[in-house]
C-alpha cells in the first residue's frame, strides 16, 4: 500500500468514525469505563507515593533519621549525639475545625482544643505524632503556637485543656512554658505531657487568608517552612515513657561525616546485640523512596495488565457486532476493489481512533477527578501536598490499553477480510 | 483481435448442483453482451465469475489473454470492470458523491481527473443538489443513477450488469439503457443480464443459459 492510499483509507475511516459515531460511542464508553478503573486506582496510588516523596524530600536532605525501638536506646542516642539531636515536626494538616469572631466554623490546618480567654492556637505534639491542640478563642488571631511534648504520667481526669496561665505564657514568654505540664484527653485515658518545646508557627492560618497571613507576617514564606526542627533543651526527652524518633542535623559534608562516624562506631559495639534502633541516611530514604517507587509501577503495571485485557475483550465483542451488523457494507468495499489490506487496516484505524477517544476521555475523566480532590484536599481538609501524576502511570496506560486493544482488533479485522461479496450482496 | 475476457471450461456446482458445466466464454474488447436465461439457470452465477466476485470455480479467466493470480483479483476490479447491480449496493450512510467515489479509496492516482467526473456526471444526471444527501434518503431511480455514474466512475474497461433494469419504472429503465450503449458507444464492453427481452436484443451479442450450458442466439 502505498502512503497516499493509507492517508486516504486513514481519512475515510475518521470519517466512518464519525458516521458511525454512536455505535462507536458504546465501544468508547464500554472502554472508558474500564479504562477508567484503572486509572483512577493508579493515579490514587500515584497521589499517595507523590505525598510521601513530598515528605521524604523535604526531611532527608539534611537528616539522619534514627528510629530507636525503646526508651533506654533513646536516651542512649540522645546523649550520644547531644549536639546533633533535633525532632523534627512535619507539619501535618489534618482535618479541622477553627471558629471565628462571628462563631461560625471556619477551616484550618490544626485540631485545635478549647481554652477560652486564649488568643491564639495551639497544637501539642510529640516527635511526629500530632496530640492536640488548644480552641482558638472568640478572638481569634492568626498565630499558633506549638508545643512539643514529653510523656507525663496517667491521671484519671476528663478534660483536655491548658490552662489559662499556660496560655498566656506560652503567648508571652514561649521559652518560660517549658518543663510545664498540660493535660490532655485525647486517646484513652487521660494523660499529663511536660512541655519540651514552644515555637511559633503562623501556618495555619495561610490556608485561612493567605493574604490577612503575609500582611502580618511580611517577608515569611509559610510554604517554605512546613518542616521545623526544634532544637531540644538537656532534659526535653527525660520521663518520656516510650522510644521517640530523632533526627540528626547536619549542616554540611563534614558534620554528616561525624555523625556518621560515631553512628558506624556504635554499631560495632552493639554487633551482637539484637539492635534496638535503626537509622536511615538520606541516600537510603531516597533509595526506599525509589523502592516504594519501583512497587508502585510493579503494581500499577499488574492491574494494567488485567484492565487492558479487559478493554481489548470489550473491544473485541464490540467490533465482532459492528462487523456483522456491518457485512453488507465490506462487501460493497470488497467487490469495488478493497483488498483484504485495505478492509482489514481500514477497521484498525477506526478502532485505533475510537480507542483513543475513549483513552483521552478517561484521562480526561480521572484528571478532573484528580483536579476535584485537590480542590478539596486544599479546601475542606486544608492539605497543602502537591497531588500529583507520574508519567510514568500514564506511559504505562498509552502503551498497555493500545497494545491490547491492538491485538484485540486484529482478530475482528480479520475476519472482516474474510466476508463473502456475494453473499452480503444477494442480501442487501 | 485478442478477447478482452476470456474465460475457459468454467465449472461451477452448489453441492450436487451443477449450475455451470464446463462453459467457455470470449468477450471480444468494445462487444456489448446479453445473457438471458431462465430463473434460476445460473445468471448470476456466471456473472458473479466473469466479474470474480466468486472466485470458488474451476476453469482458467484471462485478461487480454493475461491469467490473473487471486491477489490481482481486487485490484482488477477496481481497474477494470465496473459493476451495476440490480439491488444498487449503495452504501446506505453514505452520501451520494461519498458512494460513487468509493472506488477510488482503494486505487492509486486517478482521484482529481475522478472527482471532475463525479461533479460532471452529477449535473448530468440531475443530482447535483443531492450529491451530499445519504444515499438512504434517495429514491430507486435517483440511487440506480448514482450505482451508474460509480460504475464507471474508475473509467473501466469492462461494465458488468446483473438485471439493471429490474426494479425500475419504464422511465428510469430506459435511462439505464441508454446509459450502457453510450458507454459502448464511449468503446466499452458490457455484460448484462437481463429479462427484458426489447432490453436484450439492444445488445450485438445476445447468450443463453440453459441446463449449464451457454448458448449464442443469433
Ligand atoms: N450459494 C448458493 N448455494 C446453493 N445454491 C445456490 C447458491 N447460489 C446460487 N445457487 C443456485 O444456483 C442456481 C443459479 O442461481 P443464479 O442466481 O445464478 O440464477 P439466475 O439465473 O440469476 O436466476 P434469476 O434470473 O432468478 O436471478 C439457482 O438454482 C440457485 O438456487
Ligand atoms: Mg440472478
Amino acid at each position: 500500500m502505498s502512503f497516499r492510499k493509507c492517508l486516504r483509507i486513514v481519512k475515510n475511516a475518521f470519517r466512518m468514525y464519525g458516521i458511525y459515531f454512536r455505535r462507536n460511542l458504546y465501544l468508547t464508553i464500554t472502554i472508558s469505563v474500564s479504562l477508567l478503573m484503572f486509572l483512577g486506582f493508579a493515579m490514587y496510588m500515584d497521589i499517595e507515593l507523590a505525598n510521601q516523596e513530598q515528605s521524604y524530600r523535604r526531611i532527608q536532605s539534611n537528616y539522619i533519621v534514627v528510629n530507636c525501638i525503646n526508651q533506654a536506646t533513646t536516651e542512649e542516642f540522645n546523649q550520644l549525639f547531644h549536639s546533633n539531636r533535633r525532632l523534627a515536626l512535619q507539619h501535618h494538616f489534618g482535618s479541622c475545625e477553627l471558629m471565628n469572631e462571628d462563631g461560625e466554623k471556619i477551616d484550618a490546618g490544626c485540631n485545635l482544643l478549647a481554652s477560652q480567654q486564649f488568643i491564639s492556637g495551639i497544637s501539642i505534639r510529640n516527635g511526629m505524632d500530632y496530640l492536640g491542640g488548644a480552641e482558638a478563642s472568640n478572638a481569634f488571631c492568626y498565630d499558633t503556637f506549638e508545643l512539643l511534648c514529653g510523656r507525663g504520667q496517667y491521671r484519671a481526669a476528663n478534660e483536655a485543656i491548658i490552662s489559662e496561665e499556660l496560655s498566656s505564657l506560652i503567648a508571652s514568654k514561649p521559652e518560660d512554658a517549658l518543663g510545664k505540664h498540660i493535660v490532655l484527653g485525647l486517646f484513652g485515658p487521660t494523660q499529663v505531657y511536660v512541655v519540651v518545646g514552644v515555637y511559633h508557627t503562623t501556618q495555619t492560618e495561610t490556608r485561612l487568608n493567605k493574604e490577612s497571613f503575609q500582611q502580618l507576617n511580611a517577608g515569611i514564606n509559610p510554604e517554605k517552612s512546613m518542616i521545623f526542627t526544634v532544637f531540644l533543651p538537656e532534659n526535653a526527652l527525660i520521663g518520656i515513657e516510650h522510644p521517640t524518633d530523632l533526627y540528626l542535623f547536619f549542616q554540611n559534608q563534614v558534620e554528616y561525616r561525624e555523625i556518621m562516624k560515631k553512628l558506624q562506631k556504635y554499631d560495632a559495639a552493639h554487633q551482637v546485640e539484637e539492635k534496638m534502633y535503626s537509622y536511615r541516611t538520606p541516600s537510603e530514604n531516597e533509595e526506599s523512596f525509589e523502592f516504594d517507587q519501583a512497587t508502585n509501577t510493579r503494581t500499577k503495571a499488574l492491574i494494567m495488565i488485567l484492565v487492558a485485557v479487559l478493554a481489548g475483550i470489550s473491544v473485541f465483542g464490540t467490533m465482532e457486532n459492528s462487523i456483522s451488523a456491518r457485512k453488507t457494507e465490506i462487501g460493497i468495499k470488497k467487490a469495488l476493489g478493497a483488498g483484504d489490506g485495505a478492509i482489514m487496516f481500514e477497521f484498525l484505524v477506526e478502532n485505533i481512533i475510537t480507542s483513543l477517544v475513549a483513552m483521552l476521555f478517561s484521562i480526561c475523566l480521572v484528571s478532573l477527578a484528580l483536579l476535584a480532590y485537590t480542590y478539596y484536599q486544599r479546601r475542606f481538609l486544608a492539605m497543602d501536598f502537591v497531588v500529583w501524576v507520574y508519567p510514568s502511570t500514564i506511559w504505562l496506560f498509552l502503551c498497555y490499553a493500545f497494545s491490547s486493544i491492538l491485538g484485540f482488533s486484529l482478530i475482528p479485522a480479520f475476519r472482516a477480510t474474510q466476508v463473502n461479496i456475494i453473499d452480503t450482496i444477494r442480501e442487501s | 483481435m485478442e478477447p478482452i475476457l476470456s474465460l475457459q471450461n468454467i465449472y461451477k456446482a452448489f453441492g450436487d448442483r451443477v449450475v455451470l458445466n464446463h462453459v467457455d466464454l470470449l468477450i471480444e474488447p468494445g462487444e456489448y453482451v446479453s445473457i438471458v436465461g431462465a430463473s434460476g439457470a445460473g445468471k448470476s452465477t456466471l456473472m458473479n465469475i466473469i466479474g470474480l466476485l466468486d472466485q470458488n470455480f474451476t476453469g482458467t479467466y484471462a485478461f487480454n489473454g493475461q491469467p490473473l493470480s487471486k491477489r490481482e483479483h481486487s485490484r482488477f476490479r477496481n481497474q477494470h470492470l465496473g459493476f451495476i447491480f440490480q439491488q444498487y449496493n449503495l452504501i446506505p450512510s453514505l452520501t451520494s458523491k461519498e458512494n460513487i467515489l468509493l472506488p477510488c479509496a482503494y486505487a492509486s492516482g486517478k482521484i482529481q481527473e475522478a472527482e471532475q467526473t463525479c461533479e460532471r456526471m452529477l449535473r448530468e444526471f440531475g443530482l447535483e443538489k443531492q450529491k451530499d444527501q445519504p444515499v438512504n434518503t434517495l429514491s430507486g431511480g435517483e440511487k440506480q443513477r448514482i450505482a451508474l455514474i460509480r460504475s464507471v466512475i474508475m473509467d473501466p474497461e469492462i461494465l458488468l450488469a446483473d438485471e439493471p433494469t429490474g426494479n425500475l419504472d419504464e422511465k428510469s429503465g430506459r435511462r439505464v439503457r441508454d446509459f450502457l450503449q453510450e458507454m459502448n458507444l464511449a468503446g466499452k464492453t458490457i455484460i448484462v443480464v437481463t429479462h427484458d427481452l426489447e432490453f436484450s436484443n439492444e445488445a450485438e451479442r445476445r447468450l443463453k443459459v440453459e441446463g449449464g450450458e451457454l448458448h449464442e442466439l443469433s
